[in-house]
């Protein structure tokens, strides 16, 4: 915030007030996390024999954080006079609002503090990631386009609100169980690294799937670096991890991210069939296949593909997780990448973007196919090669 | 897909269960892993592409009492051999299809199928099962194709936007930002900033992916060869830097251009005539190309040096002819053309870019539903719904229901459009899937009884004085909006404060006017004059209303029903000098307003034009008139103009229409276009298809000059009394409150009754504002004020420095599309406000009624389908009659009478529906109700 930025604090909009707020409160809640993991580290205690303020802080500050962006939800409501997830920037908040609230269910469904003083780090961990996600996201939401817009007729309807809520929320709560996947790969990376015990095939495995592939590195990258720095400071204080003790990790990282997933799951089912009663009322056609609904398809069924592999199959542990991580990337380019994706200029659900009409229903060769539209048929242009500027 | 039937897997699955039927040799059986799985899928999923191919779909196999071709009752013998082998191989076919590893491959391979899809664009109209790509339809859709992959790549090559143009604003317009925030608030300013960077990366990245596809412009060669030859020569003779040397870089730019788009051309062709089946002969590859290009070039530029071997002395070839060579060798000047070729037609060959269509995708999913159907039913049906395996079963069954609700929905969708128009007849006839050749009739008809479009309502907040170069800022209202305006210098306080009050559905403006009593009083604006008119409407019907006209500012009547056409004067002078102000022969009969949006020009410029003229704009296209007409309607069967016979005085301008031609200044192929006066190109979107997207035009018609009925005035004068004159002079004396004796072109009494009833000198206006209450909506009934089309109302706070001592509020009352009361302006002249309907946007909503008829014995007989809500249709409200759905799906702001209604029979609808819920019901059950059953039980246990 430049000091113009401040002076111009009372012409923010009481929306974009909160948005600082819960910046505010975001920042608190990573430093406490922090606080509270170094605190778990260093006494190896976890909940029930520590019930200190420091113990306690994050989640405090996360219900802080959840509390202000409901609030921002209620008034960004008011100022655009419908459900808040018109533009980018406020589907985008609401992702953030609804990361925190994911937080704040693990928090208690997976109940990690109580699992032992490890268990607690981790629980801080994921607590100063998801600040610190959901602050990356709000200073990214801030170079978007943050004016009202009008609902076009399509999206005038009472499965807006629901369609939405479910989906985001549970691209939330996979994204963490996707996070916390990571976390234990780097881990499982820098253990190696440092102590070995990993065959130096499983290690290079483990790099390149961490490192090559597109779009996955915005989360993969950063997680990378921070648990070497934290590898480095073990290191330096001699408390560098058992190789057994990553291999206990391994087993019931499984059973936490399932956990995760197992949230998760019900909420983008129901999203994404709710979706489809949608289009089914809008469109008379429940399945368009269309470039979103496709990718969100995709998504379930990498999800579909883990479930079987873990219950039926019997693949527990890193070959699981690997799954997990791969819908969180499927998610994630359903939510952010899908603009880039060859089809996705035809698709009926460009309604966040900026400046594009998008064509309520009518594809943009039914425009062209049916009357009335234009008629002037001779070629426009002597190269006919020439891939039409849109 | 049961752990203890499926195989020993991983480190946690139940022993394998020998079956017991069958013989000791196989006691051992055959364990599936992923990979063998995987390839008895994928040769099953051949096996199904060859079999669509062949019998064009399964539903031409199993038709059997249809007869066939010989090919076809092959297929039908494969089916049966096939199934007589499934039955006797049973217990295979079911370890196969029980096995983990099998159901996994198998969501996988359509998880792989869905991501194919979505990598390789789909072809247009793929959702007609029948669409395929055809010599005919190839560079159609060869070229959505190629942008949608071109646009992809473009991305993957630019990860995070890495090289990708960034948009440098210049600091003067960033200067004029900063103005406009303190006037509209820092968050329009930051808008407008972050919307001029989109736009301009926009164009660049636009830009930069056309090279990507189809190469550069050869324009940098020839620079590149200009310098050298410039260098090289010893000469700055007139004649040959004014007149040799341009001449020979046209002629080389014109060769390179020629050669880059020959290569796309018939590059083109040869996938054109592949498609045909035609014999091909090898493709020339475009290194080839280059050397015989050279080869060329080096041959005019020898020729080129020797003919002005004065400018650069004889050994000015040996440096420059390789270097030139060098640039024209270098130069891309085909992109990834012909790769994204081999790639379309492979996607083509393998019908990865039909691929939700496609016959092996029905098959996997065929084989997914099989996978599914031998899973779910396994066990005691008792324990399918126990708590541990009813979130499995129920989902399962779900999944089953959904697949095949969509394989009853794939062999018996018709998906199509209906065009109903407010003035037609009800039609039975809709275009399968969008296409004219596809006419399918409905069994019954369906009319249109009504259409209307409804806008949002906004405000546009202008400050005149500030001279802003941006289009001023619009504001959507509701009850309780509240807009902050005008910033003080320090950015702290708005000193303007905008609150909506009320809006209303249906206003009016009702002017009085009257003859001042002191003639130099207050208010008055001049002479006037007041008519009732009094004319025929569209039906059998006739419609009376008063209005005003003011001699000087907008003084014609011109007749709806196009039978005359008058003009107010007033003075006191002889009526006969205004005969010299008609229109002559071949007068302009409308202006064409030019605005060259690259040039930076802000205001559009006017050109009269007539049929046949030709024109020159400001900055040197020329534009040519070629053909105008009144009245332009679209033949809903060819998309062809409909050409009136009538002459064009004859026809009243609805929807005037011209087609020009547009020349570049610098010459080469003109443009055709066609300008309405009722379509504003840009905000419909066709702008940007045209030639010279960089060229805006508009049309406005001129109703008095154009041909057209005859011609009268009006006349009246401080001293003189009025009188009616026409066109040949002919003077008649006229009284207040006497119909005016008008006729039209062929002698008889115009159908339009106009009654002036009083004569102003000295006219005072008063106007009253008037919100007219909503409309009950009756039970059943639909809400009228939607189609009630009548001007909106708001009331509207205006406060001056709000939260100060000084603050101070005025109410204001603005009425839309009224030309008085939809503005307002401040004392000070400062703030401007437009209250109106946003056309420009898509609307709040379309709505239409629609009416059902059935064939009787005489003619057409309305059915009884429902009430008018029942029988209203909008975006998220269908109506269902006999199995058909309508909704609402296209309208045209040209054509407001004409409502698109999309036409769906699909009884898999419902199926797949259920299938849906079911999914739902299933995946709740498993993960949210199953844990806590189970937890419950194990508490109840361990207490």
């Amino acid at each position: 915030m430049n000091a113009s930025e401040i002076q111009a604090w009372s012409q923010l909009n009481t929306s974009s007030q909160l948005l600082w707020v819960s910046d505010a409160i975001l920042v608190m809640c990573a430093v406490a996390g922090l606080v509270a993991a170094i605190y778990h580290f260093r006494t190896k205690l976890s909940d029930g024999q520590a019930g200190g303020l420091v113990h306690r802080a994050p989640i405090f500050f996360m219900y802080c954080a959840g509390g202000a962006l409901s609030l921002w939800t209620y008034h960004r409501w008011i100022e655009v006079n419908h459900f808040p997830s018109q533009t980018m920037n406020e589907v985008l908040t609401m992702f953030t609002l609804a990361l925190v609230l994911s937080m704040i269910v693990l928090h208690h469904a997976l109940g990690l503090q109580r699992r032992g003083p490890g268990w607690a780090v981790l629980d801080d961990v994921l607590m100063i990631i998801i600040a610190g996600s959901a602050l990356y996201t709000h200073v990214h939401v801030r170079g978007l386009v943050t004016a009202q817009r009008d609902l076009p007729p399509a999206l005038q309807s009472y499965w807006f609100p629901p369609h939405l809520a479910a989906l985001i929320f549970s691209y939330a709560t996979l994204f963490i169980a996707g996070v916390m996947c990571c976390v234990y790969f780097c881990t499982r990376f820098w253990t190696g690294v440092f102590r070995g015990g990993y065959s130096f095939k499983s290690q290079v495995l483990v790099l390149l799937g961490l490192t090559i592939i597109p779009f996955a590195h915005l989360f993969t990258l950063p997680i990378l670096l921070i648990t070497s720095l934290v590898f480095m400071g073990l290191a330096v204080a001699k408390k560098l991890p058992e190789v057994e003790a990553m291999r206990r990790l391994e087993k019931e990282l499984d059973d936490v991210s399932f956990r995760a997933f197992a949230v998760g799951m019900p909420f983008l089912t129901a999203g994404l069939w709710m979706g489809a009663f949608w289009a089914q009322e809008a469109w008379a056609n429940y399945w368009g296949w269309d470039s979103k609904e496709n990718t969100a398809l995709i998504s379930w069924l990498i999800y579909v593909v883990y479930i079987h592999l873990r219950l039926l199959g019997g693949y527990r542990g890193e070959k699981a997780m690997a799954v997990l991580m791969g819908g969180a990337l499927s998610i994630f380019i359903t939510f952010q990448i899908f603009g880039y994706l060859p089809d996705s200029q035809k698709s009926l659900h460009r309604y966040t973007d900026d400046g594009v009409v998008p064509s309520e229903g009518l594809s943009l060769d039914d425009q062209q196919a049916s009357a009335p539209p234009q008629p002037v048929a001779e070629p426009k242009n002597e190269n006919e090669n020439e891939p039409e500027k849109k | 897909m049961q752990p203890d039937n499926s195989q020993p897997a991983g480190n946690g699955a139940a022993p394998q269960e020998a079956p017991r039927q069958e013989s000791p040799s196989e006691r051992k059986p055959f364990k599936w892993r992923f990979l063998s799985s995987s390839a008895v899928i994928l040769f099953v999923t051949v096996v199904g592409e060859f079999v669509g191919r062949t019998s064009g779909g399964l539903g031409g196999a199993l038709t059997f009492w249809e007869g066939g071709s010989l090919q076809l009752w092959m297929v039908r013998l494969f089916f049966l051999c096939a199934a007589g082998w499934a039955w006797t191989s049973r217990a295979v076919l079911k370890r196969f299809f029980r096995s983990m590893y099998t159901g996994v491959s198998l969501v996988a391979l359509s998880t792989i199928a869905v991501i194919v899809g979505v990598l390789v664009p789909q072809i247009d109209g793929f959702e007609d099962p029948k669409q395929r790509i055809t010599a005919a339809n190839y560079d159609e859709q060869y070229k959505q194709f190629q942008w949608a992959e071109g646009y992809f790549l473009y991305h993957i090559r630019h990860l995070y936007g890495i090289g990708m143009p960034e948009a440098d604003i210049s600091q003067q317009a960033l200067d004029g930002i900063d103005e406009y925030r303190k006037a509209y608030s820092n968050e329009e300013g930051d808008n407008v900033e972050k919307r001029m960077k989109l736009a301009f990366s926009g164009s660049q990245k636009t830009a930069e992916i056309r090279t990507l596809l189809l190469g550069q412009d050869p324009d940098a060669v020839v620079s590149g060869v200009a310098r050298r030859l410039t260098d090289a020569a010893t000469t700055s003779d007139a004649a040959f830097t004014g007149t040799a040397l341009p001449a020979y870089l046209d002629q080389l730019r014109g060769n390179l251009r020629a050669f880059r788009s020959r290569y796309h051309r018939s590059l083109g062709d040869h996938w054109r005539k592949r498609l045909e089946g035609a014999e091909t002969e090898p493709f020339l590859a475009g290194e080839d190309r280059i050397g015989l290009l050279a080869e060329s070039v080096e041959g005019n530029l020898r020729t080129f040096l020797n003919e002005n071997q004065a400018a650069f002395g004889s050994g000015a070839a040996a440096s420059v002819v390789p270097a030139a060579l060098e640039l024209v060798r270098e130069h891309d000047y085909f992109g990834r053309d012909a790769s994204m070729r081999g790639f379309f037609h492979t996607a083509t060959a393998l019908q990865l870019n039909r691929a939700y269509k496609s016959a092996w995708f029905a098959t996997l999913l065929g084989l997914l539903g099989v996978a599914i159907a031998m899973n779910t039913f396994v066990g005691a049906p008792r324990t399918w719904v126990s708590a541990r395996r009813a979130g499995f079963f129920v989902t399962h069954i779900g999944m089953l229901t959904m697949l095949i609700g969509g394989a009853v929905s794939k062999v018996s969708t018709q998906r199509g459009i209906l065009h109903l128009d407010l003035e037609l007849e009800p039609q039975n006839e809709f275009l399968l899937h969008f296409d004219r050749n596809q006419a399918t009739e409905l069994p019954f008809h369906v009319g249109l009884d009504r259409f209307a479009r409804k806008e949002w309502v906004q405000v546009q907040v202008e400050f005149p004085k500030k001279g802003f170069r941006t289009k001023p800022p619009t504001y959507t209202l509701w009850e309780g909006k509240e807009i902050d305006l005008d910033y003080t210098d320090d950015g702290k306080r708005p000193q303007t404060k905008l609150v909506v009050k009320e809006l209303h559905d249906r206003a009016r403006v009702d002017v009085s006017m009257r003859e001042a009593e002191d003639p130099n009083g207050p208010g008055i604006f001049g002479a006037a004059v007041q008519f009732d008119i009094d004319e025929p409407t569209d039906g059998d019907g006739r419609r009376e209303y008063p209005i005003a006209k003011v001699p000087g500012f907008r003084p014609e009547l011109i007749d709806t029903a196009w039978g005359f056409r008058l003009q107010t004067a007033y003075g006191e002078y002889d009526p006969k000098e205004l005969l010299a102000t008609l229109p002559g022969e071949n007068a302009p009969f409308a202006s064409l307003y030019v605005l060259n949006d690259s040039a930076g020009q802000t205001q559009p410029k006017p050109i009269e034009i007539a049929v046949g003229g030709d024109y020159e704009t400001e900055d040197g296209y020329k534009i040519a008139v070629r053909e105008a007409v009144p009245n332009f309607v679209m033949s809903p069967d060819t998309g062809g103009p409909v050409k009136d016979p009538r002459p064009i005085a004859e026809q009243a301008p609805a929807n005037p229409a011209v087609w020009i031609e547009i020349t570049h200044p610098s010459g080469g192929t003109p443009e055709r276009r066609l300008v309405r006066q009722n379509v504003d190109a840009q905000s419909v979107g066709l702008q940007s298809g045209y030639t010279f997207s960089e060229l805006m035009t508009w049309l406005v018609w001129d109703t008095w000059s154009a041909p057209g009925p005859p011609h009268y005035f009006l006349h009246w004068g401080p001293e003189t009394e009025p009188v009616l004159m026409d066109a040949a002079g002919n003077v008649t004396p006229v009284r207040a409150g006497e119909p005016l004796p008008l006729v039209t072109a062929d002698g008889q009494p115009t159908s339009t009754r106009v009654v002036p009833t009083e004569f102003h000198r000295r006219a005072v206006l008063e106007n009253e504002t008037e919100f007219l209450p909503a409309h009950e909506v009756a039970k059943g009934g639909i809400d009228e004020d939607f189609y009630a089309q009548e001007s909106r109302g708001m009331v509207l706070e205006v406060i001056s420095n709000p939260g100060t001592a000084e603050e101070s509020v005025e109410t204001v009352e603005m009425i839309s599309d009224d030309p008085i009361a939809e503005r307002w302006r401040s004392k000070d002249g400062e703030l401007e406000l437009l209250f109106f309907q946003n056309t420009a946007l898509l609307p709040f909503e379309w709505r239409s009624v629609l009416s059902i008829y059935e064939e009787g014995p005489d003619g057409l007989v309305q059915v009884d389908a429902g009430t008018e809500r029942q029988r209203e249709i909008r975006v998220n409200d269908y109506f269902k009659w006999k199995g058909y759905r309508f909704f609402q799906t296209n309208a045209s702001a040209d054509f407001p009478t004409y409502s698109g209604i999309g036409v769906v029979y699909d009884p898999g609808i419902p199926i797949v529906l259920i299938g849906m819920y079911t999914i739902i019901l299933g995946t709740v059950l498993a993960f949210i109700v199953r844990p806590i059953v189970l937890a419950h039980r194990k508490k109840g246990k361990t207490a």
